[in-house]
């Protein structure tokens, strides 16, 4: 019996109480809430514009190619 | 030699010993001497370094071991990261989470999409291919540039021009890499004070210094624009625009190494700037003289092809004879049929005994009349020059008798680090042998502006000193790094009030800027360039910048327009138009006319000159004057001290190029180092010095000190050291920077004889050793029965042009001959039964007698193949990643070696005994006879690189792109490099030689395309392709008509270790030294 009661007594303060469980759930709603609403457009848009200053290839359009690597192209 | 599959095992044993089956069933009592034929009495050993020749335990360790212990080093689990596993999940879990909730909202809209309007000159999966310029030196060598959409992924030599002819040299081959090299230069930078950068835009940075021009100019005020050699007629016309533009501005053209003593000698000699080019291909007797024409000196693509296209075996009268008198052992020495070592300060002295043997002793010439002239070479004497200094008589004598029989069909060619004076003489000397009737004028080299002097230099530092110079523009120069230490450019540099550096990457010149303008690559710009009388050639854009860059023309175009609203991407463009129609085009009526001409010459690359499109100098011969040479007043005569020669780097050229992994990874063709210079000097130098390879010396010129490693190379002379420019930045790009050591220290302004040669330096041992990675020693293994590997087992083949002459079976007839009997015991079965391929069969050829070891074919497999740079400590664990390498084996005596080279890549054996262990069938042979690798088969068990008698397999040890300098080769920029035919490795994954494959598919593709047969010769292997001499040949072995066939039968034909029969697909023809046959030595 002294042993439970001793168990009981431990595991009584474990125990969240229900005001702060209720309070720590609120704020970890509020925290998601807050994470999935977060404008991520702005680090997005920061993204993009890295992205549209990464390489660009395009061919010259004044060059003139070849039909082939061969000789007697000239 | 006939094909493999017809030839039966009594054939072959007519040809070959077969020793394996009497080691392998008695190995116990039978001795090798008892088997292998007797070993001739000279040369009877190859060996590869000091290391294999004097035996070094830790090298025979390393035979013994196959592999290298470093190759098979284990990664240190205690060196990893300390994070438990534990710990790993949870983060691990966390961050998915994170991930998960971050990418909730994401939408995908995609990079990869379909062309829903395809670009006329696009097709997916086909090259396209531009003809333009490289201008990677002043060769202005012509290329053609492979794209695949869009992207620069190849450059060759352009077919159609007249110099090139097809070929490129290795800084052409790997300049792509240079292009999308992540470390360019991206935007312009302002360094108000010099020191703190700051990026802005070019609108900003061009009305700032448009603003300061103005000021300048109109204060009097020096405008110094510091450029390179000017080979480009429009390029010349901008500067003088500017100049125009300016006033005050003033143009220099300096480059680090060039060939102003041999330009001042012609112009004395000859009384005309332009050296013509000489028809080498017309020479049957070569003398050089510390010129190494095949490797760095010069243009080695026109000098190399025009070489071998006189060394050919087969038609009779076509095979030249190169002598060679040296103190160092290049490219060219090493390949010359005699070569006489003699210290570089030595060789006026040489110069002049042999003018005194012709005009004094022989009296050959008209000018053995000449008094004044026979006044000058009295007091030589070549008996007692060549017993002073010991060289061979014999050889002299056969010099002297050559020169007498080819009267106008010899030539002497003289090093550009000889003095003006040396090279007066060696004019004179090809007056007095004919060899001037080998001058082409026709097709002389054009000098559009003089290189500056050196007075020119002084006066524009002295300038900078005294304020005299407010601006001075580094036309994509980097004097900083290679005007000599003792010039103070530097230091000048830091009182000038505005500097303004183009680069297309960071350098040392930048470092004192107060702009730094990144400039366009070559592949992003526009040119036109004329470096002989008979053509130009054209410089077309195949890509838009890739970064925020402009051609430096362009921008100096704009500061001449005097507005940056004057800016727009075809500016240049169209300011060389304007010359065209001006200068060039001259007789073409009306712009549309004008045009059609225009893209005529894109697209061919190059316009002649003498096909009525445009001028011609029409230069008349001009005379020899002997009155440059009896004007002489001071001679270049031998110093007391330790010989210096600071020679130009076979890959680096000034130092531009150190940046480029894929140059900083190929071997140099003699000593096989990667990655580092060092003071190369002869075993009895080192000896003297009590000094070995790798130790620390401190070399001393009037020019500076440098210490540096030295390598202790067979055949050198005594008392000099030859040491590669161009290595040792401080200022560069992750890759290169701190690599090796920078020798322009040992530069000085006022150096006796030229820049590059010093004749009373110092040498002292120093303290300390640095690491020299060389190749040569990788993939050495020995069975310790087999003594003398190399000779033996007859990897090495070669002979007299003369014993062949005599008699072409001289290489079968050497080979024992064994009874009927003794064949019988000697046959050795196969475990598996002969494919016949009845279809196309591939196989290549490659000619020992053409191949200079110079290495382009290594780079071009690099760029083709999409091989990753591993970098100096790999390499130094034998984990090159190269597919092809060339053996260079010595022979000889240390002091006097000789050199073989020999290009080694997988053979294809038709019994590759590879595919054997692979238990996962990863590699396995094709019906049309190659040797394929199946990567994502691969397990990385390397039991066929254990079992490759070559040696040609390569392991992904790691993912040495990201393994290497911080993962540089994983950027962005360097994935658009990669060739999309061929499959990008990863770790743990073998990989070989292909045969270039996706070309093969290529050629299938268009065969099925044209309803034909596959046809061999329209296969060309990139190596074969980049070959400057065609040694390499690649075929289709069962077509008759194929040029393979042919070469196959030869009677120089050989397979390497063809007596283990693995039955290869390479063919070697042995190689052929042109001696007299009092002198045939080595062959065997």
């Amino acid at each position: 019996m002294e042993i439970n009661k001793s168990s009981d007594s431990i595991n009584q303060t474990k125990k969240m109480k229900r005001k702060k469980f209720f309070l720590t759930s609120a704020f970890a709603a509020a925290g998601i809430f807050t994470f999935t609403k977060f404008p991520f457009g702005i680090l997005k848009a920061k993204v993009l514009n890295e992205k549209k200053s990464s390489l660009k290839i395009t061919e010259n359009p004044n060059a003139v190619k070849r039909k082939s690597n061969r000789y007697g192209n000239a | 030699m006939q094909s493999k599959e017809n030839q039966t095992d009594t054939e072959m044993h007519d040809k070959v010993y077969d020793i394996s089956d009497k080691i392998y069933k008695d190995s116990n009592e039978v001795s090798l001497e008892s088997i292998v034929p007797e070993a001739p009495t000279k040369d009877v050993n190859y060996w590869r370094s000091f290391r294999e020749l004097y035996s070094d335990p830790d090298f025979i360790k390393e035979r013994e071991n196959e592999f290298s212990k470093d190759a098979l080093e284990r990664p240190d689990i205690e060196e990893g990261s300390k994070f438990s596993r534990r710990k790993f999940l949870a983060l691990l879990s966390a961050s998915a989470a994170v991930a998960a909730s971050g990418c909730s909202n994401f939408r995908d809209r995609g990079e990869i999409v379909p062309y829903n309007a395809k670009p006329d000159s696009v097709t997916i999966g086909l090259p396209n291919y531009y003809a333009s310029t490289c201008t990677g030196c002043s060769s202005a060598c012509g290329i053609l540039i492979k794209t695949l959409q869009g992207r620069p992924i190849k450059v060759d030599g352009n077919p159609d021009h007249p110099v090139s002819k097809g070929k490129i040299c290795a800084i052409a081959q790997a300049s792509v890499m240079s292009l999308y090299d992540p470390e360019r230069l991206k935007n312009p930078v302002e360094r108000t004070d010099k020191t703190s950068p700051k990026e802005i835009s070019w609108g900003d940075a061009d009305d700032a210094i448009i603003a300061q021009l103005k000021n300048a100019a109109s204060s009097g005020k020096e405008i110094a624009v510091v450029a390179g050699k000017i080979i480009s007629p429009s390029q010349k016309k901008l500067l003088e625009d500017f100049v125009k533009a300016f006033p005050t501005a003033k143009v220099y053209s300096y480059e680090l190494y060039n060939d102003s003593a041999k330009n001042a000698a012609w112009e004395k000699c000859y009384g005309s700037k332009y050296y013509p080019p000489v028809q080498l291909d017309k020479a049957m007797i070569i003398l050089s003289l510390e010129a190494d024409f095949l490797g760095s000196d010069g243009n080695k693509v026109v000098n190399s092809r025009l070489f071998a296209a006189n060394r050919d075996t087969e038609t009779e009268g076509k095979f030249n004879r190169l002598y060679s008198v040296e103190g160092n052992a290049s490219v060219t020495g090493l390949n010359a049929d005699y070569r006489l070592i003699l210290k570089t300060d030595l060789l006026e002295e040489f110069v002049l005994s042999l003018l005194n043997e012709l005009l004094l002793v022989q009296k050959k010439s008209a000018l053995a009349q000449d008094e004044a002239v026979l006044s000058k070479i009295r007091n030589f004497n070549l008996d007692n020059f060549a017993s002073k200094n010991n060289l061979k008589k014999e050889v002299l004598d056969h010099l002297i008798s050559d020169f007498g029989q080819n009267a106008g069909k010899s030539f002497v060619i003289a090093g550009n680090m000889l003095p003006e004076s040396t090279h007066i003489a060696v004019n004179l000397l090809n007056e007095v042998i004919g060899g001037n009737e080998l001058y082409s004028f026709k097709d002389a080299f054009i000098e559009h502006q003089p290189m500056s002097s050196k007075a020119d230099i002084e006066n524009l530092v002295s300038d900078m000193n005294s304020g005299k110079a407010g601006i001075v523009i580094h036309f994509d120069t980097n004097p900083v790094y290679n005007m000599p230490g003792d010039s103070g450019y530097a230091e000048a540099l830091k009182k000038v009030p505005l500097v303004i550096t183009m680069s297309e990457g960071i350098n040392e010149t930048c470092e004192s800027g107060n702009y730094v303008l990144p400039v366009n690559t070559m592949f992003e710009s526009w040119g036109d360039y004329r470096t002989r009388s008979d053509f130009y050639s054209l410089q077309q854009p195949v890509i838009s910048p890739l970064y925020n860059t402009r051609q430096k023309e362009e921008i100096l175009l704009t500061w001449i327009k005097g507005s940056k609203n004057e800016f727009n991407n075809e500016i240049y463009h169209s300011y060389i138009i304007d010359n065209w129609k001006a200068g060039v085009f001259t007789n073409v009526s009306g712009d549309k006319e004008f045009m059609k001409q225009w893209y005529a010459a894109l697209n061919d690359g190059v316009v002649m000159t003498n096909a009525g499109t445009a001028q011609s100098s029409g230069e008349a011969e001009p005379a020899f004057k002997a009155d440059a040479f009896t004007g002489i007043n001071q001679r270049m005569t031998a110093g007391t001290g330790m010989t210096v020669v600071l020679s130009k780097s076979n890959t680096l050229d000034d130092g531009r190029f150190a940046n480029n992994g894929w140059l900083q990874e190929l071997p140099n063709p003699i000593t096989k180092i990667v990655w580092d210079n060092y003071a190369a000097i002869s075993p009895k130098t080192a000896k003297s010095l009590n000094i070995e390879s790798n130790d620390l010396v401190k070399i001393t010129t009037n020019g500076g000190t440098l210490e540096l490693p030295v390598f202790v190379q067979p055949g050198m002379a005594d008392d000099m050291t030859v040491i590669d420019l161009g290595y040792g930045r401080s200022a560069c790009g992750i890759v290169g920077k701190d690599v090796g050591f920078n020798s322009v220290k040992l530069i000085s302004k006022n150096s006796s004889l030229t820049p590059f040669l010093y004749s009373d330096a110092k040498m002292e041992k120093s303290s300390g050793t640095h690491k020299l990675v060389t190749t040569q020693d990788h993939y050495a293994f020995e069975e310790k029965l087999y003594k003398d590997i190399q000779y033996r087992r007859e990897i090495i083949q070669e002979g007299t042009y003369l014993q062949y002459k005599k008699n072409p079976d001289f290489l079968s007839d050497r080979h024992t001959k064994y009874t009927e009997e003794e064949k019988e015991k000697l046959k050795v079965g196969s475990i598996n039964e002969q494919y016949v391929h009845t279809g196309t069969k591939w196989g290549m050829v490659i000619d020992l007698n053409k191949c200079t070891g110079c290495n382009e074919c290594i780079a071009a497999c690099n760029v083709e193949n999409n091989i990753p740079v591993v970098g100096k400590e790999q390499m130094g664990k034998h984990r090159s990643m190269h597919w092809m390498r060339i053996d260079r084996y010595y022979s000889g005596t240390p002091e006097v070696p000789k050199a073989s080279f020999q290009p080694m890549l997988c053979q294809h054996c038709d019994f590759a005994p590879c595919e054997n262990v692979c238990p996962v069938a990863a590699t396995t042979h094709t019906p049309d006879g190659i040797n394929a690798m199946a990567y994502n088969r691969c397990v990385g068990t390397r039991y066929c690189s254990n079992n490759c008698p070559y040696k040609v397999r390569r392991f992904n040890y790691f993912n040495f792109r990201d393994h290497f300098r911080e993962g540089i080769q994983q950027e962005e920029s360097f994935s658009l490099m990669q060739n999309p035919e061929v499959t990008v490795r990863s770790r743990g994954v073998m990989e070989k030689c292909t045969f270039c494959l996706q070309r093969i598919m290529l050629e299938r593709q268009h065969a099925i395309e044209e309803n034909r047969q596959v046809k061999g010769s329209n296969v060309k292997t990139a190596c074969q392709e980049a070959c400057n001499t065609n040694a390499i040949y690649f075929g289709d072995q069962n077509d008759e008509t194929d040029p393979i066939s042919g070469l196959n039968k030869s009677k120089l034909a050989y397979y390497v270790l063809e007596e283990i029969k693995v039955k290869p697909n390479i063919t070697y023809l042995a190689k052929l030294r042109n001696v007299y046959e009092t002198e045939e030595t080595g062959s065997h």
